[in-house]
Order: structure tokens, then sequence, then C-alpha cells
């Protein structure tokens, strides 16, 4: 009988124990959970490692594949010095050792990173850069570099040289330098190694930037990783590349025309634009000066910008060829309307106003509208313009895209001085309007309005990147895309035969080395325009000299335009002309362009 | 006796929630030190292949980059001499007439 109460006491007792030990499970876990939460948690991020691993951004490649622009990793060397120095108190390897190897392979002599070494350490600096952006293959060199002591060691057993580190970054880099410089853009690397467009495709296009990769995880004590912790990781991933409609081979040879032209004309720059009619698609877009995206910090900052897209202006008589469509599209003319009885070469719109002059103040016979195109007469377009209604007179203008952003895929565009709305308008503006004054285009602007007459009076998107290559193959293509239908196909026709009586006309017989030219159906329209003063009162005696043209035969292969700023001599406004032909010599053959005769 | 039966059944009774609690404790501690000694010494070797993959990362975007650095305005030339057989000509001399002769000129 005696039995039972101590052996049910026994049991109790190891119940009383468990609930003892249950209960200081509890407190201990509110101690560490609540109480001391802050402090373990601290700890445990210590032992969390957050690392973030930068990729490389996409690559630019031209219409054929070739390359355009590209980045390779780089690293930038750091020297550790606590790991250097505890290396060196346990006479594992010495700092002469330590800075000859290292050195040898950052172009520095051991020498010279002892006393780079030295003068910081000085001043209590532990984490020093002693190397920018040397190559993986350095890297790899510098990584295999093994302690003196272990030299008749088999390869396996030999001691690292250690006491740097490498951080990821890369390097941008433009093979052909200065080729399509301003139209590719630049890159700016930040303090975090990462690295951003400045202009152009390289800021338009964030499928370049690449994905930075994030691995973050538990390590124990010896910084081994622990492969039960839960550990979120997202890759490092390359950005897309992009494909682009650019043609290096015609580029290059409108980047070596274009400089002989502003050099040879003394003009302050030069741009020319190249597109297809059929597509929007940009081929060739250039501007000199240009510069070197390599080695950029040697060139003036003011050279980066794209002018073809940044700089508009006023076009001049090539907006007569916008007025004239119009005109024929509304039925107002037809090519051989005869719409005033002659001039005096200056008619004046208004008493407060000066008068509107041709550019010789030549009187003028009674011509049909097509002459008046050719001779560029200013006072027939003013009354041009006057018969058509205002608002279709603006609508037109406003359906070439003057005023109106292109839209092209590259950072930059200023979309210019649009044209008012017909409220506003006053008998100077229509006249303005008429011959191509008071509203300002960039040249894409120009060339993709004069596109629409070349597309058969559909007017494209203009753009340069036609396709997405993302990181894993699969690709986006990028389609044509016709924005709207300016004016009939019929009126495009006319317009083409107009234009193209200017090509001939332009064709002096004198110019035998032109001769081959005359036997090409290209359309044509030039401009020339007084700078504006900068202080908005009136104009200064320089020009901006424009020519438009474009193949006219059933294929309809490119249209071009230049442009040269402020070009000096007496004949200044016939060098963008000779700039235009020239250039067209240059590609003719390269593009393919038919001869009259050969459709 | 019939006391001695009943406390036995009561310790009996007692007990069996101990045993499987002991059990379970047991199972927990045997499975712990099988991850142990697998997984768990598995630290380093996970390093290895982090670094291994990053390697191949920067490796492969190395060759990317030396193929795309093969494409170079030296080749176009070639190939503009050798394929299309164009060349790069400046025009010497601008024959040009008296300017009262550029009629058909823009203003």
């Amino acid at each position: 009988m005696a039995t039972q109460p101590t052996f049910l006491s026994k049991v109790r007792l190891i119940y009383t124990g468990m609930f003892m030990v249950a209960l200081l499970l509890i407190i201990f876990a509110f101690r560490w959970q609540v109480a001391e939460a802050e402090r373990f948690t601290l700890a445990a991020d210590g032992r969390s490692q957050l690392s973030y691993i930068p990729s490389v951004r996409g690559s630019i490649y031209a219409s054929d594949g070739t390359t355009l622009a590209y980045s390779e990793p780089r690293y930038d060397v750091y020297v550790w010095l606590p790991e250097l120095q505890f290396r060196e108190l346990k006479e594992i390897q010495t700092r002469v050792e330590f800075t000859d190897k290292l050195g040898s392979l950052i172009d520095k002599s051991g020498e010279q990173l002892r006393q780079e070494l030295s003068a910081l350490e000085a001043q209590d600096v532990k984490y020093i850069k002693v190397a920018d952006s040397v190559t993986v293959e350095v890297r790899n060199q510098i990584m295999a570099l093994t302690l003196d002591a272990d030299k008749d060691k088999p390869e396996n057993q030999r001691r690292k040289l250690t006491g740097y580190e490498m951080k990821e970054t890369s390097k941008r880099i433009y093979p052909e330098n200065e080729l399509a410089s301003q139209l590719i853009g630049l890159t700016k690397q930040l303090e975090d190694g990462s690295t951003v467009g400045l202009g152009g495709l390289e800021a338009e296009w964030a499928e370049l930037e690449p994905i930075e990769g994030i691995v973050s995880g538990e390590r124990d004590a010896r910084g081994n990783a622990i492969a039960l912790s839960a550990e979120k990781t997202v890759e490092a991933q390359r950005g897309n590349s992009i494909y682009t409609s650019i043609d290096k081979r015609l580029q290059l040879l409108v980047e070596n025309r274009l400089k002989w032209a502003v050099e040879a004309f003394s003009a302050a720059s030069g741009s020319v634009v190249i597109m297809d009619p059929k597509t929007g698609e940009v081929k060739a877009m250039a501007n000199y000066p240009t510069y070197n995206p390599n080695l950029r910090e040697a060139k003036d900052p003011s050279v980066f910008g794209n002018k073809a897209i940044s700089e508009p202006y006023e076009i001049g008589s090539v907006g007569k060829s916008f007025t004239l469509a119009a005109a024929l599209d509304t039925g107002t003319v037809n090519p051989d309307s005869v719409i005033i009885q002659g001039h005096q070469g200056c008619e004046k719109i208004h008493d407060d106003l000066e008068p509107v002059c041709t550019h010789d103040k030549l009187p003028q016979p009674p011509l049909p509208i097509k002459e008046a195109f050719a001779l560029s007469d200013n006072i027939y377009f003013l009354h041009l313009a006057q018969l058509m209604e205002k608002q279709d007179f603006h609508d037109y203008l406003v359906n070439f895209g003057i005023g109106i952003p292109s839209g092209v895929d590259i950072k930059g565009e200023s979309a210019g001085y649009p044209v008012k709305d017909v409220e506003k308008w006053n008998v100077a503006d229509q006249a303005a309007y008429s011959y191509g004054h008071s509203y300002q285009m960039n040249l894409l602007q120009v060339a993709n309005g004069i596109g629409a007459i070349a597309n058969y009076g559909v007017l494209m998107q203009p753009h340069v990147v036609n396709k997405v290559q993302r990181v894993d193959g699969t690709e986006i293509t990028l389609p044509p895309r016709a924005v709207k239908r300016v004016i009939t196909k019929e009126t495009a026709q006319t317009m083409d035969e107009i234009m193209h009586q200017v090509y001939q006309n332009n064709l002096f017989w004198w110019e035998r080395h032109y001769d081959d030219l005359r036997s090409y159906k290209i359309a044509m329209k030039s401009g020339t325009a007084l700078i504006p003063l900068k202080n908005g009162l009136g104009y200064s005696n320089e020009i901006n000299a424009t020519y438009a043209g474009y193949d006219a035969s059933p294929d309809r292969s490119f249209v071009m335009i230049v442009r040269l700023e402020r070009p000096q001599g007496s004949l200044a406004s016939t060098n963008a002309r000779i700039l235009w032909l020239e250039l067209f010599r240059d590609i003719k053959d390269y593009l393919g362009v038919k001869r009259i005769g050969e459709f | 006796m019939t006391n001695i039966k009943q406390l036995l059944q009561k310790t009996n009774n007692l007990s069996r929630p101990m045993v499987v609690l002991i059990t379970v404790l047991l199972v927990f501690v045997a499975v712990q030190f099988m991850i142990l000694a697998t997984l768990g010494t598995k630290g380093g070797e996970i390093g290895l292949i982090r670094a291994q993959m990053e390697s191949l990362r920067v490796e492969n975007d190395n060759l990317r980059a030396a193929i795309d650095r093969t494409k170079t305005v030296a080749n176009i030339e070639e190939d503009m001499t050798n394929v299309f057989a164009l060349q790069t000509t400046y025009v010497e001399k601008i024959v040009t007439a008296p300017s009262d002769q550029f009629v058909s000129l823009d203003n």
C-alpha cells in the first residue's frame, strides 16, 4: 500500500520537471523574440548577406547585325589593408611581394604601388582603389597570383596572394568611334557602378539596361552559405539588345561627305538624314562636327547633341513643297494654273509690313504654278496660300508634321515652332507659312514630311529600332507603322513630276561632272532661310541652307535631306545643293537607285 | 490486487503520451542529425557553385563582348573595297558659273 503514493509522486515529479522545462522555454522564447528582439535581429543580420551583382548593358547593332555599341565586364581593383597587414604580421606574404606582383598587372611599378598604399595607410584609409576598369583577362591573372613561398609546391597546393578585392563594373565601348555617335548617344557610369543612358538610343531604350542581381542568404560563422536558410535570389541579367535600321556603310559615306562639305564651305555645322520613305526607317543620320564617344572627355560637350532632331529651324522654301501639295490636293490649283498675272519682284501685303520679295527681286510674267515652284517664287506662293481655306492650309501643314514631334525612338527630339491656330493668323503669318517661314522643323521632321510625298501621300512613323532581342533569344520585331494619309496618291505623283523638274533645273549644263546624274528620276526642293538674331529682333545675314530630295522611281529607295548651318561665301545658298548632289553620287550605286529607263 | 491493477492501469494511461512524446523527440533529433550530416556540410559547396555561376556569367558576357568587338569599321572598309568595289572620292574642283546664271536657285 505504501508504494502507491511514491509511484504517483514520481510521475508527478516528472510532469513537474517537464512543466518547468516548458516554462523555461517560454521564458527564453519571450526573451529572444520580444525582450531582446532588436539585439538578436542585429546579430542575425550580421550573418545575413545581401549582395548586388551588376551586369552589362545590351548591345546596339546596325542593320547588318554589326556592332554600334557594346559593353564588356570590367573590374575595379581595391586593396583591403587590414587583410594585407594581417598576412604580413603572420609572415605569410610581404608587402613587396604583394605590390610587385599586383602592380605588374595593373600597369604600376611595385614601388609606385607601395608609395600609394603607404600614403593612404598613414591617413588610416583601409580600402584603397588601385586600378580602374581592368579587363576580365587581367582579373583572372590577378586571381591566379600565388605566394613565392609555395613555388615549389604543386600548382593546386599553392596559396593565393590575398589582400585585394575586385568590384565588378562594366565599360561601354563604341567600336566605330565617331560613327553615328550623336544618334547612338552616351552612357554615364554612376557611383554604384551602374550605367545610365544620356541622349540618343542609349537614353531612349530602357530595354538596354541590365537587371541587377540580388543574392540574399545567411552565412555560418565561417562565411559559408547555410543550405537551409531561406534565400531569395534575383539573377543578374545583361540588358536586351536592339537592332537598328542604321546602314553602317551608308552612314560612313554620309559622314565623310558631310565633313568635307562643312569644312569646304566653312559652315558652322551640317546635318544629313536619309530615310526609307516606304517604312519610315532612318538609314543614316549624321551631324558634323561630331565626337568620339570613347574619348568624349576630350571634346566640347556642345557637339554631343543630335542637331538633326534637336535643333528646329526655319526650313525656307522646302516648305513650298507642303504648300503646293496642299493646294493641289484641295483642288485649289493644278500644276498649270496661272494664279496671278505676274509681279514686279516685290509686293506689299500690308501697309505696316515690309514687302514680300523674290530672291532676285526681278519681275516675273504670268507663270504656271509648277514653274513658280521651280523658281521658288515667294509672291506666287503667298497668293497660292490666300486661295486656300486657311483651316485647310493649316491642317495640311500640321498633317505633314510641322510642330508635331515625329515620335522617333531617339532621345532628344525638339518638335520646333508650330503653325499657329487659324484664329491667330494675321496676313504676315499666312504669307510666311506659304514659303516655309514662321514655323520651325527639325531635319528629321522635314525628311518625314517630304517622305510622305515620296510614299505616295502616306506619312510613316520614323524610327531607328526595328528589333529588340531579349537575353533569352526571343525577338520582338517592330514593324513599320503608317501614321496617316496626308495627300492622295495622285497628288503625290503630280508632286513627283513637278519636283523632278526642279531637280533637272538644278543640274546646270556646265557641270559636266554631274552629267551622269541627269538620268535619275529624282524629285527635289531647296530652301534657304536667314537665321534669326538671338535677341529675336529680326534676322542676321547668315543662312540655313536645306536641300530635300527623293527617289521618284517606283522603288522609292530613299529620301535625303541635307542642311548646312551658316555656310560662308557669295554662293552660300548653293552649297547645300552641292552637298546633296555629291552625296547622291556617293550613295546611288550602293542603294541601287534605278535610272530612268530601268523601270 | 485490484488496487495494484488499477494503479498500473493508471500509470499506463499516464505514460503513453510520454512514450509518444519521447519517440517524437527522438525522431526529430535523428532527422536533425541526418539533415546536418547531408545538407549542413554543403555550405562551402554552395558557395563554390555560386562562384562558378558568377564566373560563367562574366565569361559569357566577356565572350559576347569579344564577338561584338570583331565587327568593326575596319571590316566594313574591307567589304567596301573588296565586295562592293566602292571608294570614297572627293571632287577636286567644282566648276561653277557666274552667279547671274543661277536662274532656278532658291531665294
